[in-house]
């Protein structure tokens, strides 16, 4: 592969991400922040938390909204990182095939702090496997919460998810613009893809694990 | 997108970023001269290698770089006016114009 993601970490690390004077991070033609993993954490779970005990029956609906986040900040950060100045000097001088595009952007993942992301199999269009180390969602989680009879790392799931959605089932290649309507195009697209968590730290898993495929249920 | 403005050589795209502030796009038909980053450090923090580095004044913008790619984007800070978030990104485009025609073929 031509992916070189050490040389990617370093050039991104070399930036020094660190707050401005107003409080943010421009960086990949976006306004980042430095946030605490825990202040996610906790409001995600007690959400998920309320909807057990108030509406159970809608415990399926509340996952699938934690789930959604992702795929919504995937597709405005995984796709604004991706057509950015950075991934311009840093990236794409080693891309070689469209399933660089996915090995490139979980390189820069690796760079933000989010636990290691690493790829187990790509299947050009139809499949990727990948293990998450040190979530933050599932560490935190641990931490917190009794061990889960379910996985935990939502915003992960949604964001592999988005990130195939944006290299195959739309074209991320093309610079396209983020608008409502791509969005729409191809995330609620019939062969959209969706990911299942198929191991969690969190469920006494030693990593986690996310499968994206299209439309699997 | 909501502007397109050339300077000389080099084409400026002006973006929506939201109601306080817009995104500057700088592109140029030609990778961008090795002086440029000399003369845009004069008085501001710089950071990064050769490849990608980033200009940054505070209370103003910052300026991500990439020479090689001919790209740049400006994204200024929120206290700043809109218009003179245009003419920053004008005179920064100025600069890379003229250091563009200066540099050798
Ligand atoms: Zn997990």
């Amino acid at each position: 592969m031509a992916i070189h993601e050490r040389a990617i970490i370093e050039a991104v690390s070399g930036l020094g991400f660190a707050g401005n004077e107003e409080g943010l991070i421009p960086a990949f033609g976006l306004y980042l922040t430095k946030h605490f993993a825990d202040y996610y954490n906790r409001i995600s779970y007690a959400l998920l938390g309320d909807f057990i005990r108030r509406a159970p029956e809608l415990e399926e609906d509340a996952r699938a909204l934690l789930i959604e986040a992702g795929r919504v900040c995937s597709f405005h950060t995984f796709g604004g990182i991706m057509t950015s100045v950075e991934w311009d000097a840093v990236v794409r001088p080693m891309i070689e095939s469209r399933e660089d595009w996915v090995l490139g952007m979980v390189a820069v993942v690796n760079a933000l702090g989010w636990g290691r992301w690493e790829v187990k199999s790509l299947e050009a269009n139809e499949r990727l496997v990948l293990t998450v180390h040190d979530s933050y969602e599932a560490t935190g989680y641990v931490r917190d919460y009794p061990r889960a009879k379910e996985p935990r790392c939502y915003l992960a799931a949604g964001g592999v998810a988005g990130l195939m959605n944006l290299v195959y089932q739309g074209d991320i290649t093309a610079r396209p613009t983020f608008s409502e309507a791509y969005y729409l195009e191809i995330f609620r697209s019939p062969r959209t893809f969706a990911a299942r968590e198929t191991r969690c730290l969190a469920m006494g898993d030693s990593c986690c694990e996310i499968v994206a495929e299209r439309d699997p249920i | 997108m909501l502007e397109v403005i050339q300077v000389g050589a080099v084409t400026v795209t002006r973006l929506y970023g939201c109601t306080r502030r817009d995104q500057y796009e700088l592109r140029a038909p030609r990778p961008f001269p090795s002086q440029l980053r000399d003369r845009l450090e004069v008085g501001r923090a710089s950071r990064g290698g050769p490849d990608l580095y980033v200009i940054d004044e505070p209370g103003a913008f910052q300026l991500t770089v990439a020479p090689k790619s001919a790209r740049a984007l400006m994204m200024p800070r929120l206290t700043t006016p809109l218009e003179s978030q245009r003419d920053t990104a004008l005179s920064l485009a100025g600069i890379v114009d003229e250091l563009l025609l200066e540099a050798p073929r």
